[in-house]
């Protein structure tokens, strides 16, 4: 696999990991308080988008470093 | 023309004016929980249609540069918003009794809370509207603005037993309650003042070493008391382990 194929496949799961997170958000969001909605939206939603913002900087830093625009 | 009136009239209803617009008892204009709650919604729809949109749709269409921005928008902008539209509701929806009630093992306390007839604290300062609203939160909050890291671990434990149905009943408040929730309005009132037991044992009150449900009480059921709450057909659920 290529560097630009690798990073493109990293790219997109930070992409998943970011729509994964916001549908978790949008059930709490729609369901409201309760019990599996705070465990799915909150406890869940939350460490899928901080994961999918940290890989996407990750990947994005590693692709300007390997183009030596850092 | 009609249909600019009612979109007018609508349009003063959802901002909350006039206020004669609503029921008794019900607030009026839009609640603060519900305006980051619709913040949210929007945010984290817009934000998973803007991610489809952009990478697997039109990414091959668009400048990369403009590719590039779009993601940050995508992955950074918009899921911050739904993320503080998620965490503001939540913040503004536990403030509420409803919220309290939701879980089922709270349910004892809060129909006491809101028995007529019932002698614990907790009824009588929510039926002598001496706590008008959010009454669990105005007497449970003594861990600051948001909470500690030790408030937080200790509500992702209680979350943790309540839905692996791994909790004992009756269940018992493992802390100690803190003098500060009751002086923070009674303090320095004449009725206060006015008993003569109260200024001496002042000091220590405001220390903690003497708790004011110790003559005051008991600001709940008892866990013998609740045990025939906790046997009924609506409180099933929360069985004795």
């Amino acid at each position: 696999m290529t560097i630009e194929a690798k990073t493109d496949r990293l790219l997109s799961a930070a992409i998943v990991l970011a729509i994964a997170g916001l549908v978790c958000l949008l059930a709490f969001l729609l369901r409201g308080f309760t019990a599996w909605s705070v465990g799915i939206g909150i406890f869940l939603g939350v460490p899928l988008l901080l994961s999918a913002f940290v890989l996407y900087v990750l990947v994005v830093v590693r692709d300007l470093r390997r183009r030596g625009a850092l | 023309m009609m249909m600019k009136r009612l979109l007018f009239a609508w349009l003063l209803m959802v901002l909350g004016w006039p206020e004669g617009a609503w029921a008794q008892g019900q607030s009026p204009g839009i609640a603060a929980a519900e305006l980051f709650r619709w913040m949210g919604i929007f945010a984290a729809v817009l934000g998973i249609g803007w991610l489809v949109l952009n990478h697997w749709v039109l990414r091959n269409r668009l400048p990369r540069a403009f590719y590039h921005w779009a993601m940050l928008l995508g992955l950074f902008a918009l899921p911050a918003l739904a993320l503080m539209g998620a965490v503001e509701f939540m913040f503004e929806e536990t403030k509420t009794v409803a919220s309290c009630n939701t879980c089922h093992v709270m349910a004892p306390f809060v129909e006491d809370m809101q028995d007529p007839h019932s002698a614990t604290l907790a009824a009588r300062h929510f039926r002598n509207k001496w706590i008008p609203e959010k009454q669990c939160y105005a007497c449970h909050t003594t861990y600051g603005l948001h909470g500690t890291l030790a408030a937080k671990r200790d509500g992702f434990r209680h979350w943790l037993l309540y839905v692996t149905r791994s909790w004992n009943e009756p269940i018992r408040y493992a802390g100690a309650f803190p003098n500060v929730s009751c002086l923070a309005c009674h303090d320095g009132t004449s009725a206060f003042q006015g008993v003569p037991a109260h200024g001496a044992l002042l000091t220590d009150l405001r220390s903690d070493r003497v708790a004011c449900t110790s003559c005051h009480g008991p600001p709940h059921p008892t866990p013998l008391e609740r045990f025939p709450l906790l046997s009924s057909g609506l409180l099933r659920q929360a069985t004795v382990k």
